[in-house]
């Protein structure tokens, strides 16, 4: 299990923060924010809310470090991002808002889209999921919901399934215990661990022992 | 080669609604299917046993 740095290219060796049942949101921060993001942000906010998912953003957090360090770390700890995008966006935060989640993809977090109907996503990102900001919002964000559910049961079932590889199986359920807390999640990776520690190369054993910290 | 097959399993991706062919024995994703629908042949699991 490595992971890079976007800020200098180095593996990470520190220890991960975990941000459970938490979105990071990507989006345009700061004011004077255009009014139609600022109704889909309010929108977006009461759904999560009803889902019990904490919302963040770049904001939420003061370290005094890089900008960038920063976003990584929280997209690193967190389980889902969701990127709002309308048309008034300038190209500059659009730009950010993709790096981010190309980011997320690369490292396996759940991501979504919430549109403006007539903001059009880009050919490599067709397969990311996205909603537009519609009447119909409510309803299509809770089958999303149902479907993190889904992907939450999937990976508890990978976990065991790849057991004869014990870093991908502890991964797999550290990722169902993102979406969802659940002390046993932690109790089958500390299990995992304690039989295979003895194989498990020290890079790996470091993420999983920052994983283990939350039990 | 009838006990390599026995660890040979199948489960749906949410994500993506495909199947995925899992070789339990080595822990390994052996193939994603890109038509809808199982492979054939292969056990379907669904819930985790435990």
């Amino acid at each position: 299990m490595i992971v890079y740095s976007p800020i200098n290219g180095e593996v990470l060796t520190d220890a991960v923060k975990f941000y459970p049942r938490t979105a990071f949101i990507m989006t345009q921060l700061g004011s004077p924010l255009p009014e139609e993001l600022t109704t889909i942000r309010n929108g977006l906010k009461k759904e999560l809310l009803k889902f019990n998912f904490i919302e963040v953003d770049a904001s939420s957090f003061v370290t005094g470090k890089d900008f960038l360090d920063k976003i990584w770390k929280l997209i690193l700890g967190a389980p889902l991002g969701i990127a709002i995008l309308t048309k008034d966006m300038t190209e500059k935060t659009i730009a950010n808002i993709y790096y981010e989640l190309g980011m997320m993809d690369a490292l396996g977090k759940e991501s979504l889209i919430v549109k403006s109907e007539s903001y059009e996503i880009p050919s490599d990102f067709k397969r990311t999921e996205y909603v537009n900001f519609n009447s119909s919002f409510e309803s299509s964000f809770k089958k999303f919901q149902t479907n993190l559910d889904e992907r939450e049961s999937h990976y508890w079932l990978m976990g065991e399934l790849m057991e004869a590889d014990p870093v991908l199986a502890i991964d797999y359920i550290k990722r169902a215990y993102l979406l969802t807390p659940r002390g046993k999640y932690i109790n089958e990776a500390r299990r995992l661990f304690n039989i295979n520690k003895d194989k498990i190369d020290s890079q790996s054993k470091l993420h999983i022992k920052s994983f283990l910290k939350y039990g | 080669m009838a006990k390599t097959k026995k660890n040979i399993v199948q489960t749906k991706n949410p994500r993506t609604g495909k199947y995925v062919k899992i070789d339990r024995s080595k822990g390994r994703i052996v193939d994603s299917k890109k038509s809808d629908g199982p492979y054939e042949g292969v056990p379907v699991l669904r819930k985790r046993s435990s």
